[in-house]
């Protein structure tokens, strides 16, 4: 790998986890309907890549969730190395950086990783006696708020200065 | 690579991954969290986000009441221990012990924390109240003022009783171990009797007879067993004591008796909690969490730092909450807000001097800036019939009362009398939701203390 690309993910892990660090803390009162800056910046930045590149985005992520979620870290990267190439997938399909695309399936992507998460918890006994439909349901507002970051800003996420090297070009 | 091959190896890692995920302290796990605590640098880089508003710290006039309230509250709850028939009190020492532990697998057997300058021995009897609990099993060898306590609801546990019958006579009897209720429907716990000196018993009071001289009592003799109750079904005699201690809630707070010159005067507590020495400062990675719908944190220290899993994190003698995983070099907490967060509880009510024993607290997260937890109530009596309706409690209906609430014993790694905050309880038997008013918002926290659970216990100044 080149040099210049090795500092653009070193770069993206860095907005990653400022991103990160930015939304936990917009979070820290409990507020519903934040949307998760980080996992929209992957989405972004995703749905231009080279597939090649994904398990260095996959590495990316998974550090900088580590370093502030308080999840497990095996569930963290099962959470990523499920969904993104599942995305990867959608992506031969629709064009992901089209408005529409993008938003819908930038939802179902925070959706899903959130679930994944929600799922994990209660299977392994942290979640004492909460309710997981109604935990399930308090999913879907952030997921909706994500979608809307996505369809106004996801160009911009990927856009970020030090990201060039890691697009395609033909986006 | 090939496609195909590379794909095989995806899917191996995602399965190991799921494996780690779904079967939590395996090998595998605890591999994977230490693998990844690197990535805890990139925490560093993002701090400055944290410098982004101030600490919130009570005024020290608040701080100090909040404490002046819960020592007392730990003071009265202690007082509450020891007996308050007067006859059982004269000629007797009594050392304070809390609960520390109270291991899922072992409910019939506590740890208990003591003040070390007193001697207790196995064998020595426990009691709460006028109730008697159990005895000393052992003591701790390596970790100084701490014992195991074997309650009477043990299996092999046996002492030796006697029932004060209607006609004034009493019959001795052996109790030990719990006996199941023919009636599935009645959940409250019964103690089996053994070797019944008379067939004909029925009801009465059960208290200790261990002394075999009648003209020499024994230092439990006289403290409550609890109520001698029969069943006929089947032909079959049911005989039993209903237990008078609420096993479920506690205990928490007991007293060892001993001779008089083995007890110590002065405070009761095993364990200050708002001594500084006891607390180690600590801070966020990041104040809030990405994690949705969680008020959790991740710590900026770990293992190389002392902290230890289950170990509480206060701020200005308030409860923040309690740490979940602890890696080389970060921990992870779970906070008071955090849904599935489970605490006992201790109360001081209003309208009654004696703390009240909350037992267990759930939280349900928050309301605004209220903590909801979910509350059993146990000890007060149901409300009158068709006032109750399912699944809670009428709560137009129900009498109230302002509380004072803290975290109450049993945990080595949570102190008792940490503050939660106040609230109002509904006095009528059944489960309730705890609108708990915290005198500190603990999610804009970035600095904290943990809780050092392994000194060992010191007595009260």
């Amino acid at each position: 790998m080149k040099a210049q690309r090795v500092l653009a993910w070193i770069v993206f892990a860095a907005w990653l986890t400022w991103a990160t660090a930015l939304h936990a803390w917009l979070g820290q009162h409990g507020t519903g309907w934040l949307p998760d800056l980080g996992l929209v910046l992957v989405f972004s930045l995703l749905a231009r890549l080279e597939a090649a590149d994904a398990p260095w985005l996959m590495l990316a992520t998974v550090c900088a969730r580590a370093a502030l979620a308080v999840e497990g870290h095996a569930a963290l990267a099962a959470g990523v190395l499920g969904l993104v190439p599942l995305v990867l997938w959608v992506r031969g399909t629709f064009e992901l950086t089209a408005p529409a695309w993008r938003t819908l399936f930038c939802g179902l992507f925070v959706l899903g990783f959130d679930a994944w998460l929600l799922v994990a918890r209660h299977v392994r006994g942290e979640a004492g006696e909460s309710s997981f439909a109604g935990a399930l349901l308090g999913l879907v507002p952030i997921a909706l708020v994500s979608a809307l970051l996505s369809l106004c800003c996801g160009p911009l996420f990927a856009s970020l200065p030090g990201l060039t090297p890691l697009r395609r070009r033909t986006w | 690579m090939s496609s195909s091959r590379s794909r095989t190896i995806q899917l191996g890692v995602l399965a190991v991954l799921l494996y780690a995920t779904l079967r939590p302290g395996t090998a595998v796990d605890r591999w994977i969290e230490e693998a990844l605590v690197p990535a805890r640098v990139l925490a560093e880089l993002a701090r400055p986000v944290t410098w982004l508003g101030g600490q919130t710290v009570l005024a020290a006039p608040e701080r100090q009441e909040l404490w002046r309230r819960s020592r007392e509250l730990l003071e009265r709850e202690g007082a509450a221990a020891l007996p308050r028939d007067g006859n059982l009190a004269a000629g007797r020492g009594f050392v304070h012990g809390q609960t520390i532990e109270r291991p899922a697998r072992d409910p019939d057997g506590v740890v208990i924390q003591y003040d070390p300058r007193c001697t207790l021995a196995p064998g020595m009897y426990v009691t709460s109240g006028d109730h008697y609990l159990g005895r000393v099993e052992s003591l701790v060898p390596e970790r100084p003022g701490e014992a195991v306590v074997r309650l009477i609801t043990g299996r092999e546990a046996r002492i030796g009783a006697e029932v004060l019958l209607a006609d004034g006579s009493r019959a001795p009897l052996v109790v030990g171990g719990v006996a199941l209720h023919p009636d599935p429907r009645d959940t409250r716990l019964y103690l089996a009797v053994h070797a019944p000196s008379r067939g004909d018993l029925t009801a009465g009071p059960v208290r200790v007879r261990a002394s075999l001289d009648p003209g020499q009592p024994g230092l439990a003799d006289g403290f409550l067993l609890g109520e001698l109750v029969h069943h006929e079904q089947g032909g079959l005699r049911f005989l039993a004591v209903r237990a008078g201690f609420d096993y479920d809630a506690g205990p928490y707070e007991l007293v060892i008796v001993s001779a008089p010159e083995h007890a110590l005067a002065g405070g009761s507590l095993a364990r200050e909690p708002f001594a500084p020495e006891r607390w180690r400062p600590t801070r966020f990675a990041a104040r809030g969490t990405p994690s949705a719908l969680r008020e959790a944190r991740v710590l900026s220290h770990g293992r190389s730092r002392g902290l230890e899993r289950g170990a509480a994190l206060a701020s200005d003698g308030v409860l923040v909450g309690r740490l979940t995983r602890v890696l080389q070099w970060s921990a992870r907490a779970e906070l008071v807000g955090d849904p599935g967060f489970a605490v006992a509880g201790l109360a001081q009510l209003e309208d009654q001097e004696e703390p009240l024993v909350l037992g267990r607290l759930v939280s349900l997260g928050r309301d605004g800036e209220a903590l909801l937890f979910r509350w059993e109530n146990t000890q007060d009596p149901p409300l009158a019939a068709g006032a109750a309706g399912a699944p809670g409690i009428d709560l137009a209906r129900a009498p109230r009362v302002r509380a004072f609430v803290v975290s109450g014993w049993g945990e080595r790694g949570l102190p008792a009398g940490l503050v939660l905050g106040t609230t109002e309880l509904v006095r009528a038997r059944g489960p309730q939701v705890l609108r708990i008013t915290p005198p500190l918002d603990v999610r804009a926290l970035e600095r904290v203390e943990v809780w050092r659970a392994n000194l060992p216990p010191e007595p009260t100044p």
